[in-house]
């Protein structure tokens, strides 16, 4: 077998624990509320235009964006608008829910999807300004996790040259299998979602990134593009974090983002599977992203899988489906356990970026107390950007950081690899995102 | 539906690889275990006497300040137990309690809690209470016991010798018998070939990487090796050099010393290089016959300035586009 690519910093080896990787997506009922985040983006606040008692159905508008970074949020299912209040979400964040109380709960999804018409599109007939709009009507942000609206990723100025299109099927962080999934049950749309993006760019050549472990999803889609000579399946070592935008460019192309710069400033532009299937979706289903693939696992639930989910579905939702014992719950992580982040309540909703739910008793995580710093070393070996943790997180504690080190604090991807081991436990992570916040106070 | 309880809040990333301070320590303090059997066949009970005595003292002065302490001590974290191992391997077998005892409060009072404590120190705790007591008890801290001598003679390590008598009275040691330890010398000096076979856990396990300990003992041999290609009839062998004194074991336990070492790769070159530099500048020039310890305590000061003057590049540090 020919060498598989990664990148060469530093990186961690966690176990993969992908329990979920053969389970098949099942599709739910319509839960009997909803509870759906207002922002679910990063960017410009959305402008509410729903109000209470709104009769709504399935792709109406509730929010729509303020400006070009900002993106849409619509209605999954058809229903009423009940309330609009402040409710924690994933992550424990107090944000506004729009509050929808669905015409048929307890209807199958599958069959909400399935009388969703069918277009027959051509893609040649596309025009680059067409598929931005549709795309930035259709709500789509990276499903990845940052969340940032994707057309305003697919519109580089002028001057920056895209001759590369990777699409993200690293999946990197343990547990997670929604994207393996969608890519061995939905490859024929990914490359349909792919050949759409690829009118953006003229002759850009795509690059598929994805991880050994996933060998059948490897195999589909090698088999799939196999008479296409422009698109390249690029199987990957199996490392962590592997599907952070600046590793994967590394890893698949050998170039190298420049500190502070973005993925267009090699010529590149990385999309998520997740994301290119709501591409292929807003085209030939004319639908707006208001649905995704959520994994459902740790040691907790018997069963681990995955399913597709309306957005706003409350965890309690799956709670109930998965069979889960509640009363074992101890740590609910939305995400992966890397990079993840953990809510208090079965009631916040599911949103356009949350690719896990995973539920775990105390047993996993035992309370961690921060021992002092040894000096060892492992944080700098094993930091992907190549970062001098263990001296910045002492600088930042002390608060005299450094000049030269405020723009390396400020490259630092939130990995969570530093931390991972740490022998002293120590809260790396969150001392490099307190040392952000102080130097953007500063400037 | 709620939970039987309240959920755990807590920030990413979640998992842990496991490792832990204690495992760190007391890892390297098994590693020497080849080391200290090799001291403990050689020296005997003595050698026992002063692991037992030196260990119980370093963990106990430790103990004491973790009582007296505002902050939380974990005394039994390995750390004061490795720098008591350490200490009993830079004596010489026949050291009164005593002398360990000040040894153990020098080692942890002023060798590591003044700084803060754990992670906090600039030098190693070890090294200090060895040069202080050398300093202060010179007469004690270089008569050395003969292995296997059981009848009490005492002498001096091969590098005393060389010093005081020349190159001529150092002719019939061998390099088998400095590798195996069959000369004088204190616990931890007399076998390069344990401490070498125990540190190669310490790489394996990445708790000591290669820079220091390759550029340390190779810098010591390339500048011994110069002298004596320049006149044989006056300097002794390189080869003779990196298997005498405490050359090993400053270079593979107490130059790496995590605490007290540089972060990156140009830094870790550099300190291993002063190390050999100072060591092999003291045993040629210097009044003292051994230079180890000097050389590392000298180079100790140095690291922070390498932390921050030789960093690693940083991923992204290229030109944009």
């Amino acid at each position: 077998m020919l060498q598989l690519r990664t990148f060469k910093r530093g990186g961690i080896y966690p176990p993969h624990e992908k329990l979920s990787a053969n389970a098949k997506i099942i599709f739910g009922e319509i839960p009997e509320n909803l509870l759906i985040p207002v922002n679910q983006h990063i960017g410009r606040p959305l402008k509410i235009i729903v109000k209470k008692g709104d009769a709504v159905k399935r792709g109406d508008l509730l929010a729509e964006s303020t400006g070009f970074i900002s993106s849409n949020v619509h209605s999954p299912v058809d229903g009423k608008v009940l309330k609009i209040f402040r409710f924690p979400l994933l992550g424990g964040l107090i944000r506004e829910v729009i509050q929808i109380q669905p015409t048929e709960p307890g209807k199958s999804f599958k069959e909400v999807l399935e009388s969703d018409p069918y277009f027959e599109i051509d893609v040649r007939l596309l025009t680059p300004e067409s598929i931005r709009k549709r795309i930035e009507e259709a709500g789509i942000i990276g499903m990845g996790g940052a969340g940032f609206p994707t057309h305003v990723k697919l519109s580089p100025p002028p001057e920056k040259k895209i001759d590369a299109l990777i699409i993200n099927g690293a999946e990197c962080e343990p547990y997670i299998t929604a994207d393996h999934r969608v890519m061995v049950e939905r490859s024929g749309e990914i490359i349909k979602g792919i050949k759409i993006l690829q009118r953006l760019f003229e002759n850009v050549p795509v690059y598929v990134g994805i991880e050994e472990n996933k060998p059948d999803a490897l195999k589909i889609l090698d088999e799939m593009v196999s008479k296409d000579g422009d698109i390249l399946i690029v199987p990957l070592k199996a490392k962590y974090p592997q599907g952070g935008e600046k590793q994967l460019i590394k890893a698949v192309l050998n170039r190298e983002v420049p500190s502070k710069g973005l993925p267009m400033d090699v010529g590149v532009v990385v999309q998520n599977v997740a994301t290119v299937l709501a591409v292929h979706d807003a085209f030939y289903y004319n639908r707006p992203l208001t649905e995704r693939v959520v994994t459902v696992s740790g040691n907790v639930v018997n069963r681990p899988g995955n399913i597709l989910l309306p957005v706003g579905t409350p965890v309690s939702y799956v709670v109930k489906k998965f069979e889960i014992d509640a009363q074992k719950v101890r740590l609910l992580i939305a995400g992966g356990p890397m990079m993840g982040r953990t809510s208090h309540s079965f009631e916040s909703p599911v949103t356009k970026t949350t690719s896990a739910l995973l539920f775990f008793d105390n047993r996993v995580f035992a309370e961690r107390r921060e021992n002092p710093c040894l000096r060892c070393g492992s944080c700098l070996r094993v930091c992907p950007m190549g970062l001098d943790v263990a001296l910045y997180t002492q600088m930042i504690k002390a608060d005299k950081i450094a000049p030269e080190a405020k723009d390396h604090i400020q490259d630092c991807i939130e990995c969570g690899s530093c931390a991972f081991v740490c022998p002293a436990d120590r809260r790396l992570v969150q001392w490099m995102r307190f040392g952000k916040t102080i130097i953007r106070r500063e400037n | 539906m709620e939970a039987n309880g309240v959920l755990i809040m807590d920030s990413s990333p979640l998992g842990r690889a496991g490792e832990s301070t204690r495992k760190i320590m007391f890892t390297v303090c098994l590693t020497l275990v080849p080391a200290l059997a090799v001291s403990v066949w050689m020296f005997g009970w003595d050698a026992v006497r002063v692991l037992a005595l030196t260990a119980v003292f370093t963990v106990g002065v430790e103990a004491l300040i973790a009582k007296f302490s505002n902050t939380k001590i974990d005394y039994l974290d390995g750390s004061a137990l490795l720098t008591g191992i350490l200490l009993a391997m830079n004596v010489p077998s026949n050291a009164p309690w005593w002398m360990l005892l000040i040894g153990a409060i020098v080692a942890v009072v002023i060798g590591k809690q003044v700084f803060g404590g754990l992670g906090q120190n600039i030098f190693n705790p070890a090294l200090v209470a060895r040069v202080f007591l050398l300093i202060s008890f010179p007469m004690q801290m270089t008569s050395w016991p003969l292995p296997g001598a059981f009848d009490g003679t005492t002498g001096a390590t091969p590098l005393g010798i060389l010093k005081t008598e020349g190159i001529g009275a150092i002719k019939t040691i061998g390099v088998g018998d400095l590798a195996m330890g069959h000369i004088g010398g204190s616990l931890g000096e007399i076998s390069a070939l344990a401490l070498l076979i125990g540190s190669l856990y310490l790489f394996y396990k990445k708790y000591i990487t290669w820079e220091i300990p390759v550029v340390f003992i190779g810098t010591v041999f390339v500048f011994t090796g110069a002298f004596y290609l320049i006149n044989p009839a006056q300097y002794a062998s390189p080869v003779f050099h990196i298997f005498t004194g405490g050359l090993f074991l400053g270079a593979l336990y107490m130059a790496t010393d995590m605490v007290t070492s540089p972060l990156s790769f140009k830094g870790k070159l550099l300190f291993g290089f002063g190390c050999g530099f100072f060591t092999a500048l003291i045993r040629l020039f210097g009044s003292y016959p051994e230079g180890v310890s000097f050389a590392i305590l000298f180079m100790n000061a140095f690291v922070p300035l390498l932390d921050r003057y030789f960093p690693d590049k940083k991923f992204g540090m290229v030109k944009n586009g």
